[in-house]
């Protein structure tokens, strides 16, 4: 167990590594800062002074070398299209949003696919199984800026029930979450499903069904409980959808997140916080696959992994 | 299994009938549906509503426009003064300022809570005033004052901080009496003689990165690098300190127009010097300080920034308690929380200004049209011939011409800013305010030989193609760049692409975006493109950016005109500066320099039940200023 | 349950037979999911230039905004109404049919080459390459496409290519994954080591062992990757790193439509609706397919 931990982080560590590599080339063939950053009268001399302040002048490997020595020691860089303002700070700073954001759009989509998933797997091949499918892919079939943008006309503008923007308080968290989070429904329906009629065709429930313990109580209870682990073991997966997903939706809703941070720095050229930012999804998204499978490793000793 | 898989699903069934149904109808191949017929009483009417604002448009704008010229206009004054013999100037010059506008306050009980303005973004989230560029100053506007302000009805220069300005013969040095008994928020002490000094050093310092560096280089005589010692001294020798209240600016060159640099216009906000000494460069960013009539709360970086409107204030206090700007991209979320009453005013497309003013909202625009919109023929860099490529087609001055005749304004204006205050013809950067502050430097027979010149002819157009030597047409790229000021200009991008295509052309639209042309343009790469710009703009400044190789990142070059710009830069009297400028301008019109399009008032929709009464200039960057001026409805 | 109330002798003996009815019909759903398909996206592709009215990129400023046909002011001349500069709705749909398909189809071809030579390599070798494969999967999907995609844009500057690439970097790790996976499991059965005992070169286990056996892995997953492909290119489009205009990607149209959702309504929902369709049959044919050929295949 602990070897496989060990082994695990050591592979963590590797993909990170090569991570900052692709982002950071990334990032510097995505234009020149200073043709953003200067105004639109500055001189030779003054891009070649710039250059040097910024410390672009260096050959890429040496800006890479010195990049990630900061990264280390805890420096991701100064911004550029917010003067002064520390990488690490900004991204920490609109890090609370986009939790908040997807922890709840989580919640949403577990309490729309898990019944859901139920559901179709118990009417497997009915038209409830269908019209399920179809109402979890809705979130899926239609561009979530859209889905965002009806969202807001129904809610807000016509029930007035939800402010359309913002981020005050919970009443403003439930659309974009509920947008983030039906764009998910669909990847955690079938997967819920599937493992849903598996649970449904083992011994155990039949031997349930044989003691008369009611019906819906097998399902909710019995089968939920074991078909539910299935999806969680995405959860990785799930939470690296949100984390793409609120780029669009954070600027649909103008919530102010992590997601529309790199918008914005992307829209400046502000590369230091373009790649931190990615590399910070980067870093949640491992780090929680890592998690979820340390974790199931350790509940279910059945499971052997090797290296 | 897989032929139960498909049982019994009515319910999905149907469903797809419906889509499919949807579909069909949609492709025309089935009667309409009876069921649709309650939406289609409707949506025609709506479109009739607007055709009808449309054509009212061209009427509205001429009659306002001829309304706004005799408003008050700024002429300057030879007044001959007696000055101090120690100081070596004979004459002075002094534009009389118009006083800032001061409005009555109202009962703290009456005033609005707060008004939120709604915008697409914040584009510097941050306090630095010196760190970042004009176009990053929305926010900044509220709580700082100038020496010289804009009035938000005329466009004129209002005494602000200063009270009295004059200029010296020379066109160098500019003495400024100052206001008194101005308090600093946050308690640094009054405002003096040491803030000017101050705030012009900050310019120039090594932290900084203001809106035309180069030009605050060229006033205080530094260079790019120098260090704070250095600037120290050169901003001790430029801002010469009379007394707390009067100062003499020395500048490093000829500008008898420095009443835009040391103001609002190009942005010379004053800082003060005790919070400096206090706080130091790293904590200038920790808020903003200011005199002005609101004062900073907070900052949510992408979210919003907070203020407070001052009890007492020389000038205004607001009809509000807090003034709030929201940052919210999304066009159609800007809308709903309008509709929502989230926000009070709301920056909205012009495209679908019926749908608001149906719905009992109203649209406020600046009073000049100060998003100035052209197009540029790149590779025109006649003093660099080795930089020309030879088959661009667009150094021919006839392709030029013709291309300008292609374009149909008034159906583009009329199709894409229905309901905009807009001005045609409008020639490239030489505009009405500056007409106003320069007298005679508008030609006026530009607009005489306008239809001649540039109106409207595809078969004239075809006829110079054919006279080029391009009967045929040519290939040449269009570029779309959706980060502009008037984002309608992506629409407008491909209106023109058909009507080049009606005249034989073969554009191919591509998005590339303004830095990306900036870059291209200064190492003189970009060829047989055109590509639109939008943006506020002022004679003299733009004629050095754009028109002249000492620009950098000019657009279009000529021998001719940089011989014009090299004599007005040692000329000091105001009608030969005038006259010089208006040569450069008969230049590039006869030769077609730039496609000129319009200019558009920026405006912004406002809710009627909380705000009566909004006035802004509409040429200042950031287009949204003067907010602490809103009248609001009484509560 | 349901299929027990079924077997119940029903007193309603008419409505039981309707039901029966329905149901034969509704065992022929993936053919009304097909025929969607063929009407919405194949057809048009195919036939764009001889089925579409008129050029999808030429239209007239003065006949901006024309509502459909069937609504008062509209016209059979443009049967779903014009767009904001004049251009005819319909066509515009039919061409983005071809623009879609044409995406879809190169970026999920070179995607899925690149993933299933990789799977193929990494479950077959194994050790070492598995190890490198599976890093580069984990790091391709540590990054977000869609940053992904605005940091190449951003470089290359938005076009097709730039498109195609983004989505063909985004869909190989998932043919990766799944063929590793796949050829893993065969390996450990015995017809693939009892081919290696008869001398069969490696060329030949993988082309005649491997491959065919997840040939049906990689058409379900490319069915579904279909919806992925268009919808990435709308949410590309919306943050303005798309396919460029004047171009009538269906994408872009609903992304540059949606400021006149509520006056003119037609411009974002014609093309909103097609890619609702497109996307909602092709994941139930996928799921249909998934079902069918592969029924183990559960976790796509």
């Amino acid at each position: 167990m602990q070897r496989y931990i060990v082994v695990r982080l050591f592979h963590a560590l590797l993909a990170l590594f090569a991570m900052s590599i692709i982002v950071f080339s990334l990032a510097r063939i995505s234009g020149n800062p200073m043709d953003v950053l200067l105004p639109e009268d500055a001189t030779e001399q003054d891009f070649i002074i710039a250059t040097e302040q910024w410390g672009l002048d260096k050959p890429l490997h040496i800006q890479y070398l010195v990049y990630v020595g900061n990264v280390l020691r805890g420096d991701f860089g100064t911004s550029i299209k917010w003067p002064g303002r520390s990488t690490r700070d900004l991204i920490l700073a609109r890090l609370p949003a986009t939790l908040e954001l997807s922890a709840l759009a989580l919640v949403v989509a577990g309490l729309l696919a898990l019944p859901l998933g139920v559901l179709v797997a118990v009417k497997k091949d009915t038209g409830i199984d269908y019209a399920g499918k179809v109402v979890a892919l809705l979130g899926q079939a239609a561009p979530s800026f859209w889905v965002g943008i009806v969202l807001i006309w129904i809610f807000a503008v016509t029930l007035e029930w939800l402010p359309a923007s913002g981020r005050e308080g919970l009443t403003s968290l439930i659309l974009p979450a509920f947008a983030l989070g039906w764009f998910q429904v669909a990847a955690v329906m079938r997967l819920t499903r599937s493992s849903m009629l598996e649970v449904l065709d083992s011994e155990y429930v039949k031997l349930a069904r044989i003691k008369g313990i009611p019906n819906w109580k097998v399902i909710w209870k019995h089968c939920l409980r074991n078909a539910a682990i299935a999806p969680l073991t995405y959860f990785g997966f799930i939470l690296g959808g949100f984390l793409t997903g609120s780029v669009v939706i954070e600027t649909v809703f103008a919530w102010p997140g992590v997601g529309l941070l790199a918008i914005d720095a992307l829209r400046a050229r502000d590369f230091q916080v373009v790649q931190s930012v990615v590399l910070f999804f980067g870093v949640v998204y491992i780090a929680s696959n890592l998690l979820v499978d340390i974790l199931y490793a350790y509940l279910d000793p059945r499971i052997r992994y090797t290296g | 299994m897989g032929s139960k898989l498909f049982g019994k699903s009515r319910f999905v069934l149907s469903l797809f009938l419906i889509l499919s149904l949807a579909l069909v109808v949609g492709c025309g191949s089935a009667a309409p549906e009876v069921v649709e017929t309650e939406v289609i009483k409707e949506v025609p009417l709506e479109v009739e509503v607007e055709k009808q604002v449309i054509r009212e448009v061209p009427v509205e704008v001429e009659r306002e426009v001829v309304r706004e010229v005799p408003v008050e206009v700024t002429v300057e004054k030879e007044i001959i003064k007696e000055i101090p013999s120690e100081r070596v100037v004979e004459r002075v010059v002094i534009p009389t300022p118009i006083p800032a506008q001061v409005m009555e306050a109202r009962v703290a009980s009456e005033r609005l809570d707060k008004v939120a303005v709604a915008v697409g973004g914040i584009s510097w989230d941050s306090n630095y005033t010196y760190k970042v560029n004009i176009g990053g100053f929305l926010d900044k506007w509220p709580v700082y004052e100038y020496l010289v302000g804009v009035d938000n009805a005329t466009g004129g220069y209002t005494g602000e901080l200063a009270t009295e300005w004059s200029i010296a013969e020379n066109g160098k040095d500019w003495t400024f009496k100052l206001r008194e008994d101005i308090p600093w928020q946050d308690g640094y002490g009054n405002f003096s003689a040491e803030d000017v000094r101050h705030s012009m050093w900050l310019l120039v310092q090594p932290t900084a990165a203001p809106s035309g560096a180069s030009t605050w280089r060229k006033i205080m005589g530094t260079s790019r690098g120098d260090d704070e010692a250095t600037t120290l001294a050169r901003a001790e020798e430029v801002v010469e300190i009379i007394d707390d209240h009067e100062v003499v600016i020395h500048l490093g060159i000829v500008l008898p127009e420095a009443l835009f640099n040391l103001g609002k216009r190009r942005n010379m906000p004053i800082e003060s010097k005790a919070r400096w000494d206090a706080v130091g460069d790293e904590g200038m960013g920790e808020k903003m300080v200011g005199t002005g009539p609101l004062q900073f709360v907070e900052r949510v970086e992408g979210s919003h920034v907070l203020y407070d409107a001052v009890d007492e204030h020389w000038r205004v206090v607001p009809d509000y308690h807090q003034l709030e700007f929201r940052a919210i991209a999304e066009s159609q979320t800007r809308l709903a929380s309008l509709l929502t009453e989230q926000v009070h005013l709301a920056v909205i497309e012009r495209a679908i200004r019926d749908e608001v003013t149906s719905r009992g909202f109203e649209f406020v625009s600046g009073v000049f049209p100060g998003i100035q919109h052209h197009w540029t023929f790149y590779g025109n860099y006649h003093t660099e011939p080795e930089t020309l490529d030879p088959t661009n087609p667009m150094l021919i001055k006839e392709v030029r011409q013709a291309m300008a005749k292609a374009v149909n304004r008034e159906a583009i204006v009329e199709a894409l800013l229905p309901g905009a205050k807009v001005q045609i013809p409008s020639f490239v950067k030489f505009t009405e305010l500056d007409g106003q502050n320069w007298p005679g430097l508008i030609n006026p027979e530009w607009s005489e030989r306008w239809d001649a010149m540039y109106g409207y002819d595809p078969d004239a157009a075809r006829e110079l193609l054919a006279a080029a030597g391009y009967a045929d047409g040519f290939e040449f790229t269009l570029a779309l760049d959706s980060n502009s000021a008037l984002p309608e200009i992506i629409d407008i991008g491909q209106a023109l692409a058909l009507d080049f295509e009606n005249i034989g052309l073969k554009p191919t639209l591509a998005n590339i975006e303004a830095s990306k042309i900036r870059s291209q343009r200064r190492a003189r790469e970009i060829h047989n493109t055109l590509a639109g710009s939008a943006g506020y703009s002022y004679t003299v400044y733009h004629l050095e950016t754009l028109f002249c190789t000492c620009g950098s990142v000019h657009t279009f070059a000529d021998p001719f005109i940089d011989q014009k710009i090299d004599e007005l830069h040692v000329t000091v009297d105001a009608t030969q500066r005038i006259n010089i400028m208006r040569e450069i301008g008969d230049f590039c019109y006869d030769n077609f320099c730039a496609l000129p399009m319009f200019d558009v008032a920026p405006d912004i929709a406002v809710n009627p039940a909380y705000i009566e009464s909004y006035v802004f200039p509409g040429f200042i960057s950031g287009f949204y200023t003067h907010l602490e001026y809103i009248e609001t409805v009484p509560q | 349950m349901a299929n027990q109330a079924g077997a119940i002798p029903s007193p309603i003996g008419a409505a039981a037979d309707r039901v029966r009815r329905v149901g034969r019909w509704a065992r022929q759903f993936p053919l009304v999911t097909i025929v969607i398909l063929f009407f919405v996206l194949i057809i048009p592709a195919l036939f764009a230039d001889q089925v579409a009215p008129h050029e999808p990129t030429k239209g007239n400023i003065l006949d901006r905004l024309q509502p459909p046909a069937w609504m008062e002011g509209g016209s059979w001349e443009h049967p779903l109404g014009t767009d904001k500069l004049g251009r005819d709705m319909l066509s515009r749909i039919i061409h983005g049919a071809r623009i879609s398909l044409t995406i879809a189809a190169i970026s999920i071809v070179c995607g899925g080459i690149v993933g299933t030579t990789l799977g193929l390599v990494a479950g077959y070798w194994g050790g070492l390459w598995d190890h490198i494969i599976m890093r580069l999967v984990d790091i391709k999907i540590s990054i977000p496409s869609i940053l992904l995609a605005l940091i190449l844009a951003a470089a290359l500057g938005p076009s097709y290519f730039t498109v195609i690439i983004v989505v063909a970097l985004t869909l190989w790790t998932r043919y990766a994954r799944l063929v590793r996976g796949e050829v893993l499991s065969l390996r450990a059965q015995d017809f693939i080591s009892r081919a290696q005992v008869a001398g069969a070169g490696t060329p030949r286990i993988i082309m005649r062992h491997l491959l065919p056996n997840v040939v049906n892995t990689i058409i379900v997953l490319a069915t579904l990757e279909v919806g992925v492909v268009i919808i990435l290119e709308a949410s590309l489009s919306f943050l303005g790193a798309g396919i460029p205009p004047p171009n009538p990607a269906w994408g872009l149209m609903v992304a540059d439509g949606r400021a006149l959702v509520i006056n003119a309504w037609w411009v974002s929902f014609f093309p909103g609706i097609a890619i609702l369709l497109t996307v909602l049959s092709m994941n139930l044919l996928g799921d249909w397919l998934r079902d069918k050929l592969d029924p183990k295949l559960r976790n796509v």
